[in-house]
């Protein structure tokens, strides 16, 4: 049952409390002996004493007693109001979100309507409709509840609609039925279960008032209404809150690997610095809950200069950079060290010291752009905020400084800018913002976490060198907190290597990369693709034979706009095709009109030289067997409530008529393919890493057996050394099993290292095709000579001078 | 120009809906099962006539085809005739009319307390300097809503007007005999509300620009002040325009307890009396209340959401 459901302490307690309900629902007698109709007159109206727990009423009716039978006709009433919501609101939901737009439409309005009528009112009109009585009041009350059971379901079933791991089980050639035994139910019960918890208390509740009004249970029985006597209700809220949090987000993981004691220690250093360092971290380290994450962390920043703290996923740089803003989460502990700033010692300041600090001598520059700014306010006064705090300038002066930031920053138009929000910007525009709010002050430090990770190559490049600029104007010190080597190469000076939270490698730039003293940095150098060009594999005949897949001059349009225009290549049997483009460049439009989910406007797709927008259902459904798209979004592709046997047997079942032990030996082949150990079976996606979660999905893939994949942005989401690995595993398979791939990426390097051919498209047009090698050597479009320009890595190293 | 568009379609989908209450309504108060006619009338202690009767069945348009009696029921209402009580003999509009005022005075009393609760309960669980502070004003939203109306009226009544006498119940001009039944009715509509707030505050304090607020130096009173609470308050927004939609309507048992002469009380009269023509109008008028409130918060929302300003919607009835 583990996928429906797993109790924590604060459900048991729930469940505890419920038990004592349903104890005094099951044996009245158990609790109470009187009988609840009939009193003693001369008992009447009594305090609560031993014998009347909760006293007596005007006829001398014992009050608990009353209760315990009020609630032995209304609770099960309640949960058969709820049912009725429920079974009908999914019903209705559910079918106005699986199917037609028309059918939505029209079942959505009438819900709508529904909605309009008060929900009491229209329990009312079903009361006199159906008659009075205790049933017919319940099924009111649940008819009254269906409205707003049937919205929230129907939003909750589109949501799940969109999720890929549903298109995936659906390519996996899982039918509609399969779909919602396998993957709906499973992913909905909870919200589900939580929400009718949550409604059946309000089914009490609206009974109550109606056994009050008079149209519940007749006034002999003892509703709960009819007392004058509240109940408090089920103690179930805090359960339910519990469910809605728990089961919201279903792709919330947990990456396990392991922390491993490391050996080697790092080299000392040699400080030749005559300048007073801006930043002082000495032997810092800081736990979670008691589990060290950082240790013995030591290193100083420099005016003017950049140091770079280079880490894969849970190496802790975050950590630190947190740590020197003070803004760790409750959990965090420092264990020991000092952090000093200018000679202040930051953890031993207040809070009100800190929010002074923050802003005017720290200028912290945040991941995400996209996220970072308040949706809600125009980024002009986002910028104005920072003057407002720190600063005694007026009003106008501070539009003034506002106006002159945006355009040092880059902006041609800083008055419109100003009161644009930042739904109206693009991500490069709202780093550039928030790289003005780090700067408005000239800070003594600035703090950049991962600035560029989610921006496109060409604006990476741009930010990167509007960030360098201001450095060196401003004479700030930068801490760059990144995990690409190579834009570290181009914008550090020294450079620290964190593995598992400690410093693996502590070295100036050009130091680091032609004497890297680590063994782990030796391992992350050799597996970054942008220090490398192909990985040694013999070429491969790109023409002659009749290719896999071929596109001719395919167009597709969303609507009045056009998508991807006139884009034609061919794809050779065993060869890897690469398509390569920044966002928004229709790349992903491209590839699932490649797999045949949306038709084209003008063009042709071939495969194995069959037109695939005039096949057959069957030929539909054989070619998706022998095609197979493998996801970008190693979470979210994989269905939470499954565990990873299901999932790769998904299409074994689909597809395969064999049996049990033919499909079990299968599942050993297919896991050894992709290196993963057996012991993993029986996990859940949330208990594997990611790079895991990648392997399991191939393994999906290649269980259909194939010929083409088609791989959608595969090893973005992972870490560089385990990126190398999936990329060796996909070579391998390709030349074992003779596998077509479309690879699509917006990372040159990665696609450098698989590709044979080369599309590169932008705005949907198709600026290069061509064989990758000779696009690479000799690029004739200018947008791939500035795409190749804007790979970072190929600068030379900054160091002049250096603390270490 | 989108957004007059957008406002256009938005008034359009409320007319749509309206109509739709009314047609669902009036089909289903058509099959009631006893004739409200026959109910009144064939009381034998009244002894009138089969064709007395059936007079009387004709002048409440009571036996012509339902499809012409639609189309004629809602001809009259759009000139503002709701038709006779059948149970009173008086005609609907005017029973209407003495009743909204007070209804509506109690909506709207009970709906601004019902703001000014939700409002201190946010502030209070989230910038109380004591964390079992903040965990007490947590707790309310779920204590408030377990607390059925007629129990917390019968209450507050015994409280604060007749052990503390601070109101009377009886006897008290429009306005102050409103205070009592709005400040009961106040409580069920702030929890749900403030439960909500609460739990987006706590979505919203997650979000990332949370935190790169704060590395500019700003406090958290003020981050709270200027863009958690602005960021949190939409979903809020939209449940509380159903339920001052509900308040219209939903004003039956609070009525009941403190003696008002409202559409609730109305409405309990008409149900028991199978009284079609006063039911049908207060459904519409309830129905009325709600597209009207949806109607300005999605208006409303766009103006205090600038990044909900380009797509359209009608707002999720989110949550309880």
């Amino acid at each position: 049952m583990k996928r429906f459901f797993l109790p924590g302490p604060e459900s048991i307690l729930s469940i505890g409390v419920l038990a004592v309900f349903g104890l005094a629902i099951l044996f009245p007698s158990a609790l109470t002996h009187s009988d609840p109709a009939t009193g003693v007159a001369k008992d009447h109206l009594l305090a609560p004493d031993w014998t009347h727990w909760f006293g007596t009423d005007q006829l001398g009716r014992d009050v608990l007693t009353r209760i315990v039978y009020g609630a032995r006709e209304t609770l099960p009433a309640a949960l058969l109001a709820t049912l009725t919501g429920v079974v009908f609101g999914a019903f209705i939901g559910g079918l106005a979100a699986l199917s037609t737009p028309i059918v939505d439409a029209a079942l959505s309005g009438i819900i709508d309507v529904l909605l309009s009528i008060p929900e009491l009112l229209l329990a009312l009109t079903v009361v006199i409709l159906t008659g009075f009585g205790p049933v017919h009041a319940a099924v009111a009350v649940g008819i009254s509840q269906t409205a707003s059971f049937a919205r929230i379901i129907r939003n909750l079933v589109r949501s799940l609609r969109a999720m890929p791991y549903i298109e995936a089980a659906r390519l996996s050639g899982t039918g509609f039925g399969g779909l919602i035994w396998w993957h709906f139910l499973p992913n909905a019960f909870r919200l589900v279960l939580g929400l009718a918890v949550l409604r059946y208390s309000m089914a009490i509740l609206s009974l109550a008032t109606l056994g009050f009004l008079g149209y519940g249970a007749p006034p002999s029985n003892a509703g709960m209404g009819t007392d004058d006597c509240g109940r408090p209700r089920l103690s179930g809220d805090r359960l339910v809150d519990d469910y809605l949090s728990r089961s919201g987000p279903a792709d919330r993981r947990v990456c396990n690997q392991p922390p491993q004691p490391r050996h080697d220690t790092p080299e000392g250093t040699s400080a030749m610095n005559t300048q007073r360092p801006v930043l002082d971290v000495s032997h810092l380290g800081i736990s979670y809950d008691g589990k060290p994450a950082v240790e013995n962390i030591s290193f100083q920043t420099l005016p003017g200069q950049t140091l770079a703290l280079i880490g894969e996923s849970g190496s802790g740089k975050s950590t630190i950079a947190k740590a020197i803003i003070q803004m760790l989460p409750p959990s965090a502990r420092l264990m020991h060290g000092t952090i000093t700033l200018n000679g202040i010692s930051l953890p031993d300041t207040t809070p009100r010291g800190l929010n002074a600090i923050r802003g005017r001598q720290i200028g912290f520059i945040p991941q995400d752009p996209s996220s970072s700014l308040d949706p809600r306010l125009p980024v002009g006064r986002q910028i104005e905020e920072v003057l407002r705090l720190h600063t005694s300038q007026s009003r106008s002066e501070r539009r003034e400084h506002v106006l002159h930031l945006l355009e040092h920053v880059g902006f041609s138009e800083p008055e419109r800018r100003f009161s644009q929000f930042p739904h109206e910007l693009s991500g490069g525009m709202k780093q550039r913002v928030l790289i003005a709010i780090a700067v408005a002050l000239a800070p003594p430090l600035i703090i950049a976490d991962e600035p560029t990770s989610a921006l496109d190559v060409t604006i990476q490049s741009q930010i990167l060198d509007l960030l360098d600029r201001l450095r060196e104007e401003s004479g700030s010190s930068v801490l760059m907190i990144t995990h690409d080597l190579a834009v570290a190469r181009d914008r550090a000076h020294d450079m620290i290597v964190l593995r598992h939270g400690q410093i693996a490698e502590q070295n100036t730039t050009r130091n680091l990369f032609e004497n890297p003293r680590s063994s782990y940095t030796r391992k992350l150098l050799a597996d970054s693709p942008a220090f490398h060009s192909r990985s040694a594999t013999p070429d491969r005949p790109v023409s002659g034979t009749q290719p896999t897949i071929q596109v001719k001059d395919l167009t597709i349009a969303y609507g009045s706009r056009t998508a991807v225009s006139h884009i034609s290549f061919d794809v050779q049997p065993g060869t890897t095709h690469g398509i390569i483009g920044e966002s928004g460049s229709g790349k992903t439009t491209l590839l699932r009109c490649l797999m045949g989910l949306i038709p084209p406007q003008s063009g042709s797709v071939h495969v194995h030289g069959k037109d695939i927008f005039s096949e057959t259902s069957e030929e539909r459904r054989q070619r998706l067997r022998n095609m197979q798209l493998v996801y970008q979004n190693p979470w979210s592709s994989l269905d939470p409530r499954l565990t990873i046997r299901r999932i790769i047997e998904e299409p074994l079942r689909n597809y395969f008529s064999e049996g049990q032990t033919w499909r079990q030996a299968r599942l050993h082949d297919l896991l050894e393919r992709v290196h993963l150990p057996l012991t993993l079976l029986e996990r859940y996606p949330s208990e594997i890493s990611g790079g895991q979660c990648q392997r399991v999905a191939l393994a999906r893939a290649l269980a259909a057996q194939p010929d083409i994949l088609v791989l959608d942005e595969f090893v973005s989401a992972l870490d560089v050394t385990v990126q190398a690995r999936i990329l060796e595993l996909l070579s391998e398979l390709q030349k074992e099993l003779n596998l077509t791939f479309v690879f699509v990426s917006h990372d040159l390097a990665v696609v450098r290292q698989i590709a044979d051919t080369l599309s590169i498209i932008r705005y949907g047009k198709q600026e290069e095709y061509g064989e990758a090698e000779q696009i690479f050597r000799e690029p004739a479009s200018s947008y791939t000579q500035i795409l190749l320009q804007s790979i970072p890595g190929q600068k030379h190293s900054k160091a002049q001078r250096s603390v270490f | 120009m989108s957004s007059l568009r957008h406002t256009g379609i938005q008034l359009i989908r409320a007319l749509l809906i309206l109509w739709g209450a009314f047609t669902v309504t009036f089909f289903l108060l058509q099959m009631m099962p006893g004739d409200a006619v026959m109910v009144r009338f064939m009381d034998p202690e009244l002894g009138l006539s089969p064709e007395q009767i059936e007079a009387m069945r004709v002048l409440y348009s009571g036996s012509s085809s339902p499809v012409f009696q639609y189309l004629h029921t809602i001809l009259r209402m759009l000139h503002g005739d709701f038709g006779y009580s059948v149970q009173l003999g008086v005609p609907v509009r005017t029973l209407i009319v003495a009743a909204l005022p007070v209804t509506l005075r109690l909506a709207v009393v009970g709906f601004i307390l019902s703001l000014v609760w939700t409002l201190l309960i946010a502030v209070g669980a989230s910038l109380l300097p004591a964390r079992p502070l903040r965990q007490a004003f947590q707790a309310i939203p779920g204590f408030w809503s377990a607390i059925p109306l007629y129990w917390s009226g019968i209450f507050i009544i015994q409280v604060l007007s007749f052990k503390l006498r601070l109101l009377p119940v009886v006897g008290v001009g429009p306005w102050e005999g409103v205070i009592l039944p709005a400040l009961a009715v106040s409580l069920p509509i702030a929890a749900p509300q403030a439960k909500l707030l609460l739990q987006q505050i706590e979505e919203t304090g997650r979000l990332p620009f949370v935190m790169a607020i704060r590395t500019k130096g700003a406090s958290q009173r003020s981050v709270f002040f200027r863009h958690i609470l602005p960021n949190s308050v939409t979903p809020c927004l939209t449940m509380a325009g159903l339920s001052f939609g509900e308040l219209i309507a939903g004003a039956i048992v609070t009525e009941t307890i403190f003696g008002l002469n409202g559409l609730g009380r109305l409405t309990r009269d008409a149900v028991s009396g199978q009284d079609v023509a006063v039911l049908q109008a207060v459904v519409m008028i309830g129905a009325t209340g709600f597209v009207a409130a949806n109607l300005m918060v999605d208006l409303l929302i766009p103006l205090i959401n600038p990044s909900l300003r380009s797509s359209a919607g009608w707002k999720e009835k989110s949550g309880p």
